[in-house]
């Protein structure tokens, strides 16, 4: 079947297939031909007009221009479709390009040459060649065409949408409203929407269809209600049978459910059984009245008892007798209240040996509520309570010495003291600190420091009763609690005691070492009863006896206090200085002898304190004693580099800035860190920076030193050892570390002239220094004299009054200035 | 009726120091590049300078000729023609100077005895490096004669000699190496020239000598700081040094004004 709508859309098609036919093949190629003799001529003209350019270039033989003339007129008219241009000489010699031009790989069609003359004065020079594809010229004209034909079909379209619009309002959609009710009618439903009634032939078709369905529908619904009242009769017998057909179901399946219940238990039965006897937990079971009624294979592992054994009788045949009677029935209590109880235990094994377990006991209550059985689950916890000691071991007692450490200390000083107050006894606290404990591990090394601290131990809990506690504090340092002091100088001879133990010469690795300590001693109540006190007084009361001078004795005194509460001001002070910018540094130069000039400047702080100008001496050992060396340390190396950098800036690059380095500083393992984040941060290169350390801080630790001075100096910071010659060093040690320059102390230099010995340790010094190839300065150089002697050993820098003495960094800038020719 | 004016000093702000720089590039370039340097030195030394400028470098020597700049930088060349007037102050120490000569790869050429006559290329007549040093040696230590012809640019001289228009080339090796390398490929060197020293920093023999001295340290201690050494690149100067008049002497002797042609 062919629809209307395509019958009559078929003509409007036609008129637009013979229209476009017109335009593609008629108008369209005479338009392409036309473009092609546009471009030709175009290209023509601007080919000329570079012409007389090129012809002056090529006359001059100035190349270069020309080729640059050439080879921008090609990338502008690339999109053109430019292939390339080549210049002839008039004897056909190829002046441009280099190279030959590239081959032509469009379409051949599309390929036109043009050529012009290149000449000056009426002399022809030679041709310029040009090569075009026309191909990209030409789309742009069939393009257009496509657009014509573009908008023909568009036109054609837009009429063929809008017949067809009109076509089925007033046609098809009638026409298919009516065929659709006609097949529901068919279908049996007579309520379908008809089409509105229009004014026309199709509105009379429908008002007639209208009129044929309403006597159609009125004979239907007669022969339906009969059918209904058959249907009901049949659907009541239906019903019965069905529920007849249920009721057997459900016996059926309720029958299956018991089978498997029973299968069930049966399963649990035997589990629990095997779990019973295989568990290596212990079990025992009793009836109410305590009577052991089963007992599984790991209780018989554990106690030694076999089943037979124990059947019938009561679990506290296992009894240690650690526990006391109050202990069971506390567990009876228990079990009565809550039902359960558990705890850890000590019984005795068949074997009579006692060990620890863990148990629990639940109650098993019978079916009228009351307990019926007993059940005991326990394990042997022996393995457990041993790593536990252990443990405890370790974290009570010292490793070194085996003495208590500073936490069971604690531990027993706070039980002793409230034994104490109820006993209304007194009680000393001694703190022992050894005398010269850190030149042992200093000269001889930690091994032998050790070994002297275990033997200072055993000789302490040999001066003292058994239930007096000697405990090692940490470092050198040992506390003593003596319980139940004797009136009539007991204490005294005591501490006297321990002194003159102390003293006794001590034999470490072949070496005759003399330690001696400093007692102080406080005692409660008297003093205080407070644990944090009484340790505190007696530490004050130790330094006071280290004061008086070594190997004595000292009762902790109220006035004592005081002193320390001094200290803690300074301390304030000290650190309120920093924050408010107190500090200042003044700079001492170093001079070379050969060339008079400043090579280095020596970084010293000043303490600006109430309007007084303190030197280092004053305040520097007291901050080495509490650690705000490290703040103000790094205050000083960071200030030092800034006020460098403003001399390098200045035009001084040859003066590098030292800093002192403490050796509370230079045991901190970041030192090295925080010297590379400081010059970092200042922008400061490392070759403008000294670190000035001194020998007894090298010495002190070599391998640490080693390893700091090696990373300072791979950074490139030069390395100077400071007061040299008032320590034991090892020459062979100093040959080892990266240093750069050797101070020599002052009091060496001093004494010049006075007394021969030290002239001689001086020139020593110097010849030793140019061995190792390190630099020496000699410090302190004041006189006339000591700079004609230190010329003449060929000490090749000095620093010292007769120079200058520390200035403020503005004064030491001018200085420099006038020294050294910016 | 007689007024009396009493002058500003020279140097001072109302009186400044002329200074003539040689136009090898465009004129606000050349402002851009000694302008900074000159507050410098007035920063240094407390003295003031002023830019004059040249509109071509004929100008520019008639000027260093006339001893008009009281400071001028110059083309070695000129320092030759100037040195009873100038004093060299500074200069570039770290390059120095020198022309090259190129021959097509394929040239039968075998020594430079083979140029005898031949037709030579050069950017400019008195182009320092690539011809007046190129010219002057073949002639004067070589006595080798040839025909130059002058292409303008150097780009030019080498393309001349790739396309065999020119038997060689002068040039230099900095120009040599900027080349793309299809013309630098098929190209060799077959002569290098002496090394003469670059461009002096002079001044005229008019101003005192303590003005002279604190002026070079002033260029010298520039040279020490990263602000100064950056804007000294820009000239460009690689490294500044004090500068004799010796150091001009091989170009004297040389006998190079002969191979001068005045524009």
């Amino acid at each position: 079947m062919i629809r209307l709508r395509t019958k009559l859309l078929l003509p409007i098609i036609v008129v637009y297939v013979i229209f476009t036919a017109i335009i593609h093949f008629v108008l369209g190629p005479d338009m392409i031909g036309q473009k092609r003799l546009d471009i030709t001529e175009r290209e023509t003209e601007v080919l000329k007009s570079l012409a007389p350019g090129v012809a002056s270039m090529l006359a001059a033989g100035d190349l270069g221009a020309l080729y640059y003339a050439i080879d921008t007129q090609l990338s502008q008219n690339r999109d053109d479709g430019w292939w390339s241009i080549e210049l002839f000489t008039r004897d056909g010699k190829r002046i441009y390009p280099l190279r030959a031009a590239r081959e032509f790989t469009g379409s051949t069609e599309n390929k036109v040459t043009i050529e012009a003359k290149v000449e000056q004065e009426g002399n022809i020079l030679g041709a310029l060649v040009l090569t075009t594809d026309v191909g990209p010229g030409l789309d742009k004209a069939s393009e257009r065409i496509d657009m014509l034909e573009w908008i023909a079909m568009a036109l054609f379209g837009l009429l063929v949408a809008v017949a067809a619009f009109l076509q089925n309002i007033w046609v098809s959609r009638p026409l298919d409203g009516l065929t659709r009710a006609a097949t529901e009618m068919a279908e049996g439903d007579f309520y379908a929407k008809l089409p509105p009634f229009r004014p026309d032939e199709i509105g009379q078709l429908t008002r007639a269809f209208e009129l044929m369905r309403h006597n159609l529908l009125y004979d239907t619904k007669k022969r339906e209600r009969a059918e209904a009242d058959l249907r009901q009769a049949h659907d009541s017998l239906e019903q019965h049978v069905q529920g007849r057909t249920r009721e057997l179901e459900i016996a059926n399946r309720k029958l299956n459910d018991e089978i498997v219940d029973h299968q069930k238990a049966r399963e649990r039965l035997r589990l629990t059984a095997t779990v019973f006897d295989n568990t290596s937990e212990a079990i025992i079971i009793t009836d109410k009245n305590s009577k052991i009624v089963d007992v599984n294979h790991a209780f018989s592992k554990i106690t030694g008892y076999e089943k037979p054994e124990v059947m019938g009788k009561n679990p506290n045949i296992q009894q240690s007798g650690r526990h006391d009677k109050a202990f069971y029935q506390a567990m009876w209590e228990s079990i009565q209240a809550t039902g359960h109880w558990k705890g850890e235990i000590w019984d005795k094994r068949k074997n009579g040996k006692i060990y620890p377990k863990w148990l629990t006991i639940n109650t098993v209550l019978g079916e009228d509520g009351e307990p019926a059985n007993y059940v005991g689950i326990f394990s042997d916890i022996s393995d457990v309570k041993a790593a536990e000691q252990k443990l405890e071991k370790l974290a009570y007692y010292d490793v070194l010495t085996g003495c208590p450490n500073r936490y069971l200390f604690k531990e027993r000083l706070t039980h002793e003291l409230s034994i104490a107050k109820r006993t209304h006894e007194q009680l000393a606290l001694l703190f022992i600190d050894l005398d010269r404990f850190k030149d042992v591990n200093d000269t001889l090394g930690h091994k032998a420091g050790d070994e002297l601290l275990q033997l200072v131990a055993r000789r302490l809990i040999s001066c003292v009763r058994e239930e007096d506690t000697v405990a090692r504090m940490g470092g050198d340092e040992f506390t003593i609690i003596i319980n139940r002091i004797q009136a009539g100088g007991a204490l005294d001879r005591i501490a006297q005691n321990m002194l003159d133990c102390l003293q006794e010469p001590v034999h470490i690795e072949g070496h005759e070492v003399f330690v001696g300590g400093s007692i102080g001693i406080t005692i409660c109540p008297d003093d205080s009863d407070d644990f944090e006190t009484l340790v505190k007084y007696a530490d004050m009361a130790m330094y006071r006896a280290k004061e008086k001078g070594r190997g004595l004795f000292e009762y902790f005194h109220s006035d004592m206090n005081i002193a320390v509460e001094q200290r803690v001001d300074l301390e304030a002070n000290l650190r309120r200085g920093l924050i408010e910018n107190e500090f200042e540094l003044h700079y001492q130069p170093k001079i070379s002898i050969g060339g008079g000039r400043i090579v280095g400047m020596e970084a010293l702080v000043r303490w600006n304190h109430n309007g007084e100008l303190l030197p280092p001496k004053d305040f520097i050992p007291f901050c080495e004693e509490n650690g705000f060396i490290v703040p103000l340390g790094n205050w000083v190396l960071k200030q030092a580099c800034q006020d460098a950098k403003r001399w390098i800036e200045k035009g001084h690059a040859g003066v590098r800035v030292a800093v002192n380095v403490s050796a509370v500083q230079f045991e901190q393992d970041d030192l090295a860190d925080i010297v590379s984040s400081v010059l970092e941060e200042v922008g400061l290169a490392p070759q403008y920076l000294e670190v000035e350390v001194t020998e007894s801080v090298v010495m002190g630790n070599v391998e640490h030193a080693g390893e700091m001075l090696g990373r300072l100096s791979d950074m490139g910071v030069t390395i100077s050892i400071d007061d040299f010659g008032v320590g034991y060093s090892s020459l062979s040690y100093l040959k080892r570390l990266p240093i750069d320059t050797i101070k020599i102390d002052k009091t060496f230099i001093q004494d010049i002239g006075s007394g021969a010995n030290d002239s001689a340790i001086v020139s020593a010094i110097v010849s030793m220094a140019h061995d190792l190839s390190m630099n020496v300065l000699a410090e302190g150089v004041e006189t006339e004299e000591q700079l004609a002697f230190l010329t003449m050993k060929l000490c090749p820098e000095i620093q010292g009054y007769i120079f200058s003495s520390p200035l403020p960094i503005t004064k030491a800038i001018q200085l420099m200035q006038k020294q050294t020719p910016a | 009726m007689i007024s009396v004016t009493v002058a500003a000093p020279k140097g001072a702000e109302e009186n400044p120091y002329t200074v003539g720089i040689v136009p090898q590039f465009d004129a606000r370039r050349l402002r851009a590049t000694w302008r900074p340097i000159l507050d410098a030195l007035t920063e240094q030394t407390g003295l003031y300078f002023e830019l004059k400028g040249s509109s071509s470098i004929p100008a520019f020597e008639r000027g260093v000729l006339a001893g008009d700049f009281d400071f001028a930088y110059m083309n070695p060349y000129h320092m030759l023609l100037v040195r009873e007037h100038y004093s060299p102050l500074v200069r570039d120490v770290g390059k120095s100077l020198y022309g090259i000569l190129v021959v097509h790869k394929e040239s039968p050429l075998k020594s430079i005895e083979d140029l005898k006559g031949e037709r030579v290329a050069f950017p400019a007549p008195n182009a320092l490096g690539a011809s007046l040093l190129v010219r002057a040696e073949l002639k004067e230590l070589h006595g080798i004669e040839i025909k130059p012809r002058y292409v303008r640019s150097h780009t030019s001289v080498y393309l001349n000699v790739v396309l065999d228009e020119t038997m060689a080339g002068g040039g230099i090796q900095k120009t040599l190496n900027q080349q793309s390398a299809e013309i630098r490929n098929v190209l060799r060197v077959i002569y290098k020239t002496r090394e003469v020293s670059p461009h002096p920093f002079a001044a005229h023999l008019n101003i005192p000598q303590e003005v002279r001295s604190r002026v070079q340290q002033a260029m010298l201690d520039l040279d020490g700081s990263a602000n100064g050494r950056q804007l000294l690149s820009r000239v460009p100067v690689v490294k500044l040094g004090v500068a004799m008049l010796e150091d001009y002497k091989p170009l004297q002797q040389l006998g190079l004004e002969r191979y001068y042609v005045q524009e």
